[in-house]
């Protein structure tokens, strides 16, 4: 009992981090209905730049985090002002697919970066632990699920009350008639982005900081197992995203920790497990938990 | 119930291509035949040219024939019935392994430690082709439930959870498999003439396994392709195309819906088997992590870069997708102003990347058809220079 | 001849000094061929040059890696080079890049095939099973960057040291005798889905059974950063020991998660589960407490003559670059490399069947302390047993310092490997 309260709880520091990467997924999906394949490698690029600014440049940990993600967000404003916004009134699937070619390149060029080496991005908790009713758990992982509460609540106090957030709620609902109404889609799309890759980094933080144990050259791939969260949770519901994350994650510890007892599957199904779950919900609701039904009216 | 739609568009196929159409339609034929023929006489021309690299080209082209075949399915899929699939690979996997099964000896009768533990059906090889083609077509009919409840991003991501399904059962299902080592392919053999190593010669020109799969493979694409327009011009593509614009308008047409959809998804799997048949045949040993999220992205990369939902774009981004890295890698040496492999700067190996990535990014923002607008732009270009001293005939023409 | 030859390469050498020996390189090569004459070739040899292949991934996930090893067999290539070469010939490297993807492997392989004498270097698990048939049919010498005990069913295949299933029998032996592990206790085996973590706990499950250990195994994937859920289920059943074949981050997660969580576990890792960068991470403290590595080849810092050159030719060519163990396993490939080449050059040709005949009756190569003696005489049996048992140690270059010098635990011995 107390390995399961264990594994949900790890499950869940995990799963916040998943939000984070999926809530990025589902505003850039929400403002452009694009999906973002450049995600990981914006997430790596991010605490690449947090890494060296930490280390090679000696700047406090806080301030390298806050450069660290304006460079992510910067690289994903510049994909979307110079590349996404070229291609306006195209296949969403051909806008995706573009995104590959980013990947692709931005991928490339943070492997040859890093090289040999496993950076590691100076946080301030290294490998310490707290103490909690028994249970064990990271203080890194502590201030994720921390971080993640406290910038979800103001994404949606954000997203719920200010103007810019109702015109983005309206874009989503119709773009055509929200860009008749007056809201300039093009400043939507490129806050979403901009929004999307400060995420990325900031999950790119808690990724590598312990129990991981640093950035290395496949830590962007990471970003794609939050793609059945944002699916889960309804790719046009933020708090979709939030849900949909927490259930992956916490799916995902379980299949692994429990893998002596669910050998009949295979071993290694920790990976499938987020599928799985998420195939399972799409059955029910085709549209994920919270995401919006589509409603034929003829 | 596809299978007898599938029967029946079958005994209409040829006629509809050649016949029914003008001038022009007789002109695009006779230059599709062209490059038909064009195509078959490259082996012959690389013997001659280069003899010591000519099994990488024509390897190459196999793999290009392959994934030809494949993106045509999922050009069906997703620019004729507007289903977004990313289970792509899955599919070409199942045919891959599902030929390699059933033609491999039954289990105890190999040689080899590896053939004991391995099992097969020991079925002729195109009898395997054709199981393994139809196989592909179950599984994806076995998926359209969830095909036909789904719709746009949803349906993808949850076919996207069938790639990784596939890549767990591949690495654990060692008795089908191999497992993560994989298992070998058997050569093809139709009727007596076998696609192997074993050397051929004809009229004083050697033919090798790669050249022999060459033939094998353009014949299937050719097959393929000429089946896909005859699909699009009958009654299904009609149905199909009509779904794919509204899902509403169909039913309201009287075209059932759900029964179209998985007819869609199984008849696009069926492609992706017959490409994994090719595929296992020019890897000769196939391993799981071949069929991964890489593949089924590029897969729709070449669907995409070629122009959705047309069928000679599926083949042109095939093309495009699968040789532009190859010959990047192959001749990025030859890169000027780059850092010796080895070190820290940006070597050959880095550029190719750059090239590759760039090229997708710069085709897709500034050609909207795809590669095969940019292809057609050029003879459009030099016929409008020919013809602008008789605009009359210009006229004729259009 | 190949005393001949090495006499009158020792006399050159200390009758005229370094840059004699560059002009003799040159005089050497025509001498060379002149002292063989008509000697029958494969492909991708002339009358002054042998060239070999490196297919490798310098792009893709595993690009450290195989920058690391390529560099190594550069440098050794361009010191023999330098020496004259190896049958009166030049070796140059021809390296391209599949980026880790198995199409681009695959077709690379055909077009360097007919153009290289054999493959100094093939990297990436997955690659290696698509193409271990051509291999064969090519009859193409090949080392591999894998010590997987299964390679060794394929007779062209060249494993450089001892495979991961006896890496981990000599690692559980050494725990046995020196770190208090006995029989009846439980192992943990944290392993990678695939070739490598397989071979790995196979040696783990050899090595429980003869000595009624009880394992517990933990499979894990490629992509998995967080080593929370295996170690935590391992300390739930009870192990104590937990062995591990994953890659370096994995295994430095799994090393201080049991720190952080005080639980009190000693770690074996296979020889691909360092790198010394791990060292400047949190981790150092908890690596450097409980982890050891059990590897065939010598440390960056070892005292082996053969790592001391690799040492001071590496931090030569490569100043700006941190050192790791890939370095000296590149090296020493070449150096087997240039073994097979002298032999089959001794036996009278350089082509590739001669190349196999004079590899399988090489039963000692010395690569001076580089790598374990090697005996390949035995075909489909591992060419070695023995290994050192090294444990993190920040103040060395490379991150890493003998604990047990090279020893073969008495199951290694008569260790007969399943892999034919």
């Amino acid at each position: 009992m107390k390995d399961f309260v264990q594994f949900v709880f790890n499950g869940l520091s995990l799963g916040s981090i998943y939000a984070l990467l999926a809530l990025g997924f589902v505003v850039i999906f929400k403002a452009t209905e694009v999906v973002n394949f450049a995600h990981g490698s914006i997430l790596a690029l991010g605490a690449y730049a947090i890494s060296r600014f930490s280390f090679n440049s000696h700047i406090e940990f806080y301030l390298a985090v806050l450069l660290g993600v304006a460079i992510a967000a910067l690289l994903a404003f510049v994909i979307e002002r110079g590349l996404v916004r070229t291609m306006a009134g195209r296949s969403v699937i051909a806008v995706s697919i573009m995104t590959i070619g980013v990947d692709l390149i931005v991928r490339t060029e943070t492997t040859r970066r890093i090289g040999v080496d496993v950076l590691t991005l100076g946080d301030p908790w290294r490998d310490g632990i707290v103490h909690v009713a028994g249970l064990t758990v990271p203080t890194a992982r502590v201030w994720a699920i921390v971080t993640a509460l406290v910038i979800l609540a103001a994404f949606f106090a954000w997203f719920k009350f200010s103007s810019f957030g109702v015109a983005m709620r309206a874009s989503a609902e119709d773009s055509e008639t929200a860009s008749l109404m007056g809201i300039r889609m093009g400043r939507i799309s490129a806050v979403a982005w901009v929004l999307a890759g400060a995420l990325a980094a900031v999950a790119g933080v808690f990724l590598t900081a312990f129990p991981s144990a640093g950035l290395d050259a496949s830590t962007g791939d990471v970003a794609l197992r939050a793609f059945p969260a944002a699916i889960l949770g309804g790719l046009d519901s933020t708090g979709g995203a939030v849900v949909g994350g927490l259930i992956i994650g916490v799916a995902e510890v379980l299949t692994a920790g429990y893998q002596s007892d669910l050998t009949v599957l295979g071993r290694g199904f920790d990976q499938v497990m987020p599928y799985v779950v998420m195939v399972a919900v799409l059955l029910v609701r085709p549209t994920g938990l919270f995401g919006t039904r589509e409603a034929t009216r003829v | 119930m596809s299978e007898v739609a599938v029967s029946s568009l079958e005994s209409a196929a040829g006629a509809a291509v050649a016949g029914g159409r003008g001038r022009s339609g007789r002109r695009t034929l006779v230059a599709r035949v062209g490059v038909v023929v064009l195509v078959a006489l490259v082996p012959l021309a690389l013997g001659t040219i280069d003899t010591e690299g000519q099994d990488f080209w024509l390897q190459a082209g196999v793999f290009a024939f392959a994934a030809m075949i494949a993106a045509l399915g999922l050009t069906l899929l997703v620019g004729g019935a507007g289903q977004l699939s990313l289970a792509h690979s899955f599919f070409v996997a199942i045919g891959a392994y599902a030929y390699t099964y059933l033609s491999s000896a039954t289990r105890g009768t190999g040689t080899t430690i590896a053939s004991s533990i391995q099992g097969g059906f020991g079925l002729p090889t195109p009898v395997a082709m054709v199981g393994a083609v139809l196989i592909a077509g179950l599984a994806g009919l076995l998926f359209s439930p969830i095909s036909s409840r789904l719709r746009g991003i949803y349906l993808g991501v949850a076919s996207l959870g069938l790639v990784f399904v596939g890549l767990h059962v591949a690495f654990n299902a060692q008795k089908v498999s191999g497992g993560f080592n994989g298992r070998d392919v058997p050569d093809f053999n139709l009727l007596g003439f076998a696609f192997d190593t074993s050397p051929l010669s004809v009229l004083g020109v050697g033919f090798t396994r790669n050249s022999k799969l060459w033939y094998l493979g353009l014949a299937c694409v050719v097959l393929a392709y000429v089946y896909y327009v005859n699909v699009l011009e009958g009654r299904p593509g009609r149905a199909l195309r009509c779904l794919r614009d509204s899902e509403v308008a169909a039913s309201v047409l009287g075209v059932n819906v759900v029964r179209y959809k998985a007819y869609a998804f199984t008849l696009s799997s069926m492609y992706a088997g017959l490409g994994g048949v090719i595929l296992a045949l020019a890897y000769h040993h196939i391993v799981p992590d071949t069929f991964g999220l890489g593949l089924t992205v590029s897969f729709l990369a070449m669907i995409v870069i070629g122009g959705l939902g047309s069928p000679g774009g599926a083949l042109v981004g095939a093309l495009f997708v699968t040789a532009l890295p190859l010959l990047l890698a192959k001749y990025s040496d030859s890169l000027p102003f780059l850092a010796p492999t080895g070190s820290g700067g940006v070597t050959a190996a880095v550029a190719a990347q750059f090239i590759y990535g760039a090229a997708v990014i710069l085709l897709l923002v500034f050609e909207p058809g795809g590669v095969a607008a940019l292809a057609r732009r050029v003879p459009r270009l030099a016929s409008r220079l020919r013809r602008s001293p008789h605009s009359s005939t210009q006229k004729e023409a259009a | 001849m190949r005393p001949r030859v090495r006499t009158w390469r020792s006399v050159a050498l200390a009758t005229t000094g370094v840059l004699a020996i560059a002009a003799c390189g040159s005089s050497g090569s025509t001498g060379g061929s002149a002292s063989t004459p008509g000697i029958p070739t494969g492909p991708g040899v002339t009358s002054s040059k042998i060239t070999l292949g490196v297919l490798t991934d310098l792009t893709g996930a595993f690009a450290a890696l195989g920058k690391s090893v390529t560099q190594g067999a550069t440098l050794y290539w361009q010191d023999q080079n330098k020496k004259g070469g190896v049958c009166g010939r030049t070796v140059e490297l021809l390296t391209k890049d599949h980026g880790y993807n198995v199409q681009n492997a695959v077709s690379l392989y055909t077009s360097m095939q007919p153009q290289v004498l054999a493959f100094q270097e093939l990297l990436g698990s997955p690659m290696t099973a698509a193409l271990l048939n051509s291999i064969a049919s090519d009859t193409v010498i090949t080392q591999p960057v894998s010590w997987s005990s299964k390679l060794l069913s394929n007779p062209f295949v060249v494993l450089s040291g001892t495979s991961y299933d006896l890496e981990m029998i000599d690692g559980l032996d050494w725990l046995m005798k020196n770190r208090g592990l006995k029989t009846g206790d439980k192992v943990g085996h944290i392993y990678l889905e695939g070739e490598y973590g397989e071979d790995g706990l196979l040696g783990t499950t050899t090595f429980a059974k003869a000595n009624g250990l009880t394992v517990v195994p933990q499979k894990i994937q490629p992509t998995d950063k967080d080593m929370t859920a295996p170690v935590q289920a391992i300390k739930a059943a009870g192990a104590k020991y937990i062995m591990l074949t994953s890659t370096p981050t994995q295994a430095a997660s799994a090393v201080s998660i049991a720190e952080a969580q005080g639980f009190d576990a000693t770690f074996m890792g296979n020889n691909p589960t360092f790198v010394p960068t791990l060292l400047s991470g949190p981790a150092k403290t908890a690596l450097q407490k409980r982890f050891y590595l059990a590897a065939s080849s010598s440390p960056f810092a070892g005292d082996a003559p053969g790592a001391k050159t690799v040492r001071d030719e590496y931090l030569a060519a490569y100043p700006q670059e941190t050192p790791n163990a890939g370095v000296d396993f590149g090296y020493g490939q070449a150096e087997i490399m240039y073994a097979i080449l002298n032999a089959a050059c001794t036996g009278g040709s350089l082509e590739r069947l001669a190349l196999l005949k004079a590899f399988q009756k090489l039963n000692s190569v010395d690569t001076q302390g580089l790598i374990a003696p090697l005996d390949f005489s035995k075909p489909g049996q591992p060419p070695a047993r023995q290994a050192y048992v090294l444990q993190p140690d920040s103040a060395l270059q490379g991150g890493l310092k003998v604990a047990q010098p090279l020893f073969a635990a008495p199951l290694a011995e008569t260790y007969k490997c399943p892999c034919l």
